[in-house]
């Protein structure tokens, strides 16, 4: 038996006449004994309040050895930073609480008169700003052309991308320096972030290809249909829906070139100001002055974990993920 | 009567895949309610998607209202569609999403609001206007994407699929309604369904689109009473069509015919074996073997067993001619190849 019978109504056009599923009688019926209703006796269901069992100490004492892992270099730099340097740099063994505290390692770094700290930090913050904002400019329509090529082409044109990643910066740097020189720019932050923008966008476009490729394609459509050009569906309708990947990309795009040295090194000119990273990699190298650099170090966690609070509420995107359905 | 749309040989192919649309010509009139009825994956949504400009047309050409769209932008075809998933905006509240057609046509806001609201109260959604759409319920939903393709007055309406997400109970109720706001607002509707049951209820014609072509065009009860071929016969209706070898006017073919075209009497001039029998209501469905082994299925009020024979008269039937070049391999059973029918709405 392939198909059901017909519905006696079926040629009468009747909207009341759904057809239902017949069936032949159950074999249940022939047998005629009495069936135990499932579920009488059986008990309600019983919660059971979370336990700390051995599996557990075994995941939290994991997750303790990983955190003290990546925490550590941080901690040892906050100790250097905090303790008065006959324990720490000028000690054969230094020790791993601080027997005292000061804030004279700190004073000494920032009034250093080799690396004035001020011009360095807001050189920094306009550096990785530009390069954060410029990610997200690019970003965006790259990653929406790409998202829309299909995911084969999309992914081979995002790898390519990454090329200037894979070389070694140096090699990339010294040329690029000489161009700068060549229009006048040399040692701008303009320059310096033009130049690290080569190493973020390509994570920024791979990030929201893929960001790009979770939403609906019907939520365009939609938006055209209804009346939207193809600019404002993409940034009224489509961009809002991927802030989560947004404030990701900005965030990574951001850290980059925070940390960034090497373009930052070579682009530096030391008639202006360098870079935060630039200036704790000369105060440990040629200066010769590790509280400057550790002070330093110490100062450049602060905006990061700002910025990453900050942004937190957007990375999650709780608001929007339930929505985008299909 | 108006030509609303108009489908001038009309092609469309993905890549090097099979021909979805081949040669389409067809016109809706202006007012009219035309579902287009056929399986999944025949092309029915690219169809609407060409109409409404969000997928290219290979060949051809779409008119609307008389003008020629194809390469229009679909924000200029003044056209509404509803999804199947409805894709409402989830950034955006259930008013925010009704609005958003009448934003994009820059009324201003003190017009947008009687609007909106005006239409909410309409479908029953004023209470929820507030509320994000993933906080409503699929009918809500189903009603919201309904709000947002009427509230600016479109004279063409094109909705894929909008039933089929709905639970089988707000479904019925829904599909009601849906006729009635056609009916309302006295626009063009183009409906695409999988479901014949929402073709009959709802449409003024049908067409039904198989291997990129429309097999047949015409009201619902034509295709039932009145197949244009035996593959309509066989998707149309709850079972496929009875079919019986036949010469009619000298030409050899099959007749056709409904179970309840046919009467078993005891005086019937065919004669069959019974297979199954089932019993729903006051009839017996029974499953018959004809004697050169075709399957056949017949409606009476008698009840049989399993391996009685069966006689009957056939009163009503449709004649299909097999073309010559298909005589020899004229299906010499049951077609094996019956169409993948639809659930039962
Ligand atoms: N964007 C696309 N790219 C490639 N093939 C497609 C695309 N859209 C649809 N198809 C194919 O075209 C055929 C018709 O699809 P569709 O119009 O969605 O059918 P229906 O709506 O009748 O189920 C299907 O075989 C489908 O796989
Ligand atoms: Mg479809």
């Amino acid at each position: 038996m392939s198909s059901p019978p017909p519905n006696p109504d079926r040629s009468a056009g009747s909207a009341l006449a759904e057809p239902t599923a017949p069936s032949l009688p159950s074999e249940d019926g022939a047998t005629g004994g009495p069936t135990p209703v499932a579920g009488d006796t059986a008990t309600p269901p019983v919660y059971h309040a979370r336990r700390f069992t051995l599996s557990n100490v075994g995941l939290y004492g994991a997750i303790a050895v990983i955190s003290l892992f990546f925490l550590f270099p941080i901690y040892l730099i906050f100790l250097i930073g905090f303790t008065p340097e006959e324990y720490t740099l000028f000690s054969g063994r230094p020790p791993i609480l601080p027997p005292q505290l000061t804030w004279s390692n700190l004073q000494a770094g920032l009034s250093a008169t080799n690396a004035p700290f001020l011009p360095s930090m807001y050189l920094s913050l306009e550096v990785a700003f530009f390069v954060g904002a410029l990610a997200i400019v690019i970003g965006i329509p790259t990653a929406y052309g790409l998202s829309r090529l299909g995911s084969r082409l999309a992914y081979s044109l995002t790898t390519v991308l990454f090329v200037v990643n894979m070389l070694p910066s140096i090699t990339i740097a010294i040329p690029i320096s000489v161009q700068f020189i060549e229009v006048g720019l040399y040692g701008s932050p303009i320059s310096i972030g033009l130049t690290q923008e080569l190493l973020a966008l390509p994570v920024t476009v791979f990030l929201l290809v893929g960001a790009f490729q979770g939403l609906p394609r019907d939520l365009e459509n939609q938006a055209r249909v209804d009346g939207a050009g193809r600019l404002h569906a993409i940034y009224g309708n489509l961009v809002p829906l991927i802030r989560p990947a947004l404030a990701a990309a900005f965030l990574l795009a951001w850290m980059l070139s925070w940390d960034e040295s090497t373009f930052a090194l070579i682009l530096y000119n030391p008639a202006s100001s360098a870079t935060l990273p630039v200036n704790i990699f000369l105060a440990f190298t040629g200066r010769g002055n590790p509280v400057v650099g550790v002070a330093f170090s110490c100062i450049a966690t602060i905006p990061v974990i700002i910025l990453t609070v900050f942004l937190q509420k957007y990375l999650k995107g709780e608001d929007l993920a339930a929505g985008v359905r299909g | 009567m108006t030509v609303k749309l108009k489908f001038d040989r009309v092609t469309k192919r993905f890549g090097k895949g099979r021909l979805v649309a081949d040669d389409i010509s067809l016109e809706v009139d202006t007012g009219e309610f035309f579902v287009i009825l056929g399986p999944s994956g025949e092309g029915k949504s690219t169809l609407l998607r060409m109409v409404a400009g969000i997928e290219p047309v290979d060949a051809g050409r779409i008119f609307i209202d008389g003008q020629d769209a194809t390469h229009l932008a679909p924000n200029r075809r003044n056209i509404a569609m509803v999804f199947q998933n409805y894709a409402l905006y989830p950034n955006m509240n259930v008013y925010k999403n009704i609005a958003f057609p009448l934003k994009m046509q820059y009324f201003p806001s003190e017009e947008i609001e009687p609007k909106v609201r005006d239409v909410a109260r309409t479908l029953g959604i004023t209470e929820i206007l507030d509320r994000r759409v993933n906080q409503i319920s699929g009918g809500q939903q189903q009603r919201v994407a309904l709000a947002r393709a009427i509230v600016r007055n479109p004279t063409l309406f094109l909705l894929d699929e909008p039933l089929s997400n709905l639970d089988a109970r707000v479904r019925f109720a829904a599909r009601a309604e849906l006729k009635k706001i056609q009916k309302d607002l006295g626009q063009t509707f183009l409906f695409v369904t999988h479901d014949q049951k929402e073709a009959e209820v709802l449409s003024d014609r049908t067409g039904v689109i198989h291997l990129g072509r429309f097999e047949q065009v015409g009201p619902f009860s034509d295709l039932y009473e009145r197949p244009a071929t035996r593959w309509i016969g066989d998707f149309v209706g709850d079972v496929p069509m009875n079919y019986m070898p036949w010469t009619e006017a000298g030409a050899g073919g099959q007749l056709g015919f409904r179970p309840e075209w046919a009467e078993v009497t005891d005086t019937g001039t065919e004669t069959a074996t019974v297979q199954v029998s089932e019993r729903v209501g006051d009839f017996s469905y029974l499953l018959c073997t004809m004697a050169n082994g075709w399957r056949i299925y017949l409606r009476t009020l008698r009840s049989f067993a399993a391996g009685s024979e069966v006689h009957f008269t056939v009163n009503r039937h449709v004649f299909f001619e097999t073309p010559p070049e298909d005589a020899a391999t004229a299906p010499s059973g049951r077609p094996e190849r019956l169409p993948p029918r639809p659930p039962a709405a």
